[in-house]
């Protein structure tokens, strides 16, 4: 069941029309919990993640996923970049079924999650390096993305040397490094404070829009998918589904956006959305109106220009 | 400025330390002349040096070299058989090791020396039983540190190399040894540290040369100056071989920051 109530061509699609970069047809997911920590009773029952989840991504879009937590964002993260296999439904990128991990899909997991024994630049080359691109290729394709991300002089420090900002660039320039049809993140910006959230957001939007990368962003905050996205995907929880796909009309660049008026009527469209989650989940609402309230304090301090 | 002063501090400090060591070895000279204690049984730090001309720079280097070389050779074959079974158990047969666990615990708490006797009863007297010794010494320490060096790896890490497309053995080399290696060099330095102690023990006991069979001969003989020599001797040798695996492991760990240091230590 997919209800839109605000479809709203953006203009970016309407010119070439849309392509299909990943196709995801009736994705289920379930796992075999052995250990049901703190759920009494349920012993050895499957837990249903993600049930009859389809959606299209299109060329070259930025597409957002937002729900409350545990809703199985970061379930279909995995699943989309080849790290877990569908219990049920396929996944296409670019009408070939997703077999497994693969490097037409890079992935930029929430926590850097960066290689502390390598360097900047050892830890860019990684997927190079397994693509058996040659030392002299790999220093080059390195270097443009160190300075893509703006890292130009740390290329020999260590990521313990670099803070959170730094790290996370790092992290893109990584997962680009090795020329990613897609580029799958997965709560990226949840680690740094706000300052740097949002500068980081504004540098994100340059890149995608230099590298043209079809982009899957998981996000649970509202307001950072409204900033950065052509749509927005909102899931519900238990199981987690679509539970609506909303075309975000802002224009771009969107550098002073955050506090105009369609921007707050998308906001608590959104919100709306997830506060109708079924199953009485009074936690999961309550950290969300938190989540909100924290928002909303962003979002009153002057935005950089 | 700043780090000008900073420099000045630490001279400070390696100074003050200096001047305690200076005092110690002043007070040592004194107290047997002064008669605070029986020179007998304890001889002055200067008839203690003298001893090393006695005994000859020869032999005293000698000595030192063979202990030093039967710690290279035992380190180096119990870290060589440690490691790899570390990571097949931690890895391929984590039940094995979880099997196996309460048994290697055991077994790991026997000293060494003690067990001694028995390598001599099984092995025969001479070297196989000292080398024996060191890397019983050894090998429990870095086990246990490479099983658990490689049972704690951040699976972000794992995650984030399969996603770029790292197969099995890439995975092994490029990012569960490196994440395992800050723990498994801890274990290594715990096992050197031990096998030192457990060294000079053993070359009491059963060697015809060595430190150990210098301090042995020494008692034999009751020749008190050089059992204080060779116990000098000993100290500073083991203080050498300590300074030079933290520099090893501080030139092979370069990005281990102070939080994980921390984190590995206790």
């Amino acid at each position: 069941m997919i209800t839109t109530p605000a479809i709203l061509k953006a203009e970016r699609s309407v010119v070439d029309g849309p392509i299909e970069r990943i196709v995801i047809k009736g994705v289920s997911k379930s796992f075999n919990t052995r250990q049901n920590k703190g759920r009494r009773g349920a012993a050895a029952q499957p837990f249903l993640a993600v049930r009859d989840f389809s959606l299209e991504v299109r060329e070259g879009e930025f597409l957002s996923v937002v729900g409350p937590s545990g809703c199985g964002k970061s379930t279909l993260l995995d699943l989309l970049a080849g790290l877990e296999a569908p219990s049920g439904g396929t996944i296409y990128l670019d009408g070939k079924p997703v077999a497994g991990p693969n490097q037409r899909v890079g992935i930029v997991l929430q926590g850097y999650a960066l290689f502390p024994w390598r360097t900047v630049r050892k830890n860019i080359e990684f997927g190079l390096e397994i693509k058996e691109v040659e030392k002299k290729e790999r220093l080059r394709i390195s270097q443009h993305y160190i300075e893509l991300v703006g890292l130009g002089g740390f290329e020999e420090s260590y990521p313990h040397e670099l803070s959170g900002g730094m790290r996370q660039r790092v992290a893109i320039a990584r997962a680009l490094a090795y020329d990613p049809e897609v580029l799958l993140m997965d709560e990226p910006f949840a680690a740094v404070d706000a300052q740097t959230r949002e500068t980081l957001q504004e540098e994100l939007l340059s890149i995608w829009e230099r590298t043209g990368k079809t982009v899957v962003f998981i996000t649970h905050s509202i307001d950072e998918a409204i900033f950065l996205s052509d749509r927005i995907a909102v899931m519900s929880s238990s199981p987690g589904s679509l539970k609506s796909l909303l075309e975000v009309d802002l224009p771009r660049p969107r550098k002073t956006d955050r506090s105009s008026v369609r921007f707050g009527q998308l906001r608590h469209e959104i919100w709306e959305l997830i506060q109708q989650n079924g199953h009485g989940q009074r936690q999961l609402e309550e950290q969300l109106v938190i989540k909100e309230a924290e928002e909303l304090l962003v979002i009153r301090t002057p935005v950089r220009a | 400025m700043q780090r000008f002063r900073s420099l000045l501090s630490i001279i400070n400090q390696r100074a003050r330390a200096a001047w305690l060591i200076i005092a110690f070895f002043a007070f040592w000279q004194l107290a047997p002349s002064i008669g605070l204690a029986n020179p007998v049984y304890l001889p002055p730090l200067s008839r203690v040096l003298e001893e090393a001309v006695t005994v000859g720079f020869g032999q005293l280097a000698h000595d030192v070299l063979i202990s030093v070389w039967r710690i290279i050779l035992g380190f180096f074959i119990a870290i060589v058989a440690a490691i790899p079974l570390g990571f097949v158990l931690a890895g391929a047969f984590r039940w094995v090791s979880e099997l196996l666990a309460p048994l290697m615990t055991f077994l790991s708490q026997i000293p060494p020396f003690i067990l001694f006797p028995v390598f001599i009863i099984i092995l025969g007297v001479g070297e196989t039983g000292i080398l024996a010794v060191i890397i019983w010494s050894v090998f429990w320490p870095t086990l246990f540190s490479t099983i658990a060096g490689s049972h704690h790896i951040d699976p972000l890490y794992v995650k984030s190399a399969r996603s770029m497309g790292a197969d099995r053995l890439s995975i092994f080399i490029d990012v569960i040894i490196p994440s395992a290696l800050p723990q498994i060099m801890t274990g290594m330095r715990n096992g050197l540290t031990l096998c030192f102690m457990m060294l000079i023990g053993a070359e009491t006991m059963g060697a015809s040369s060595g430190m150990g069979w210098e301090i042995n001969m020494a008692q034999r003989m009751a020749v008190i100056p050089r059992i204080y020599l060779m116990a000098l001797i000993v100290a500073v040798v083991g203080l050498l071989i300590n300074y030079l695996f933290e520099w090893l492991e501080q030139t092979i760990v370069v990005w281990r920051d102070d939080a994980q240091r921390e984190l590995v230590v206790t």
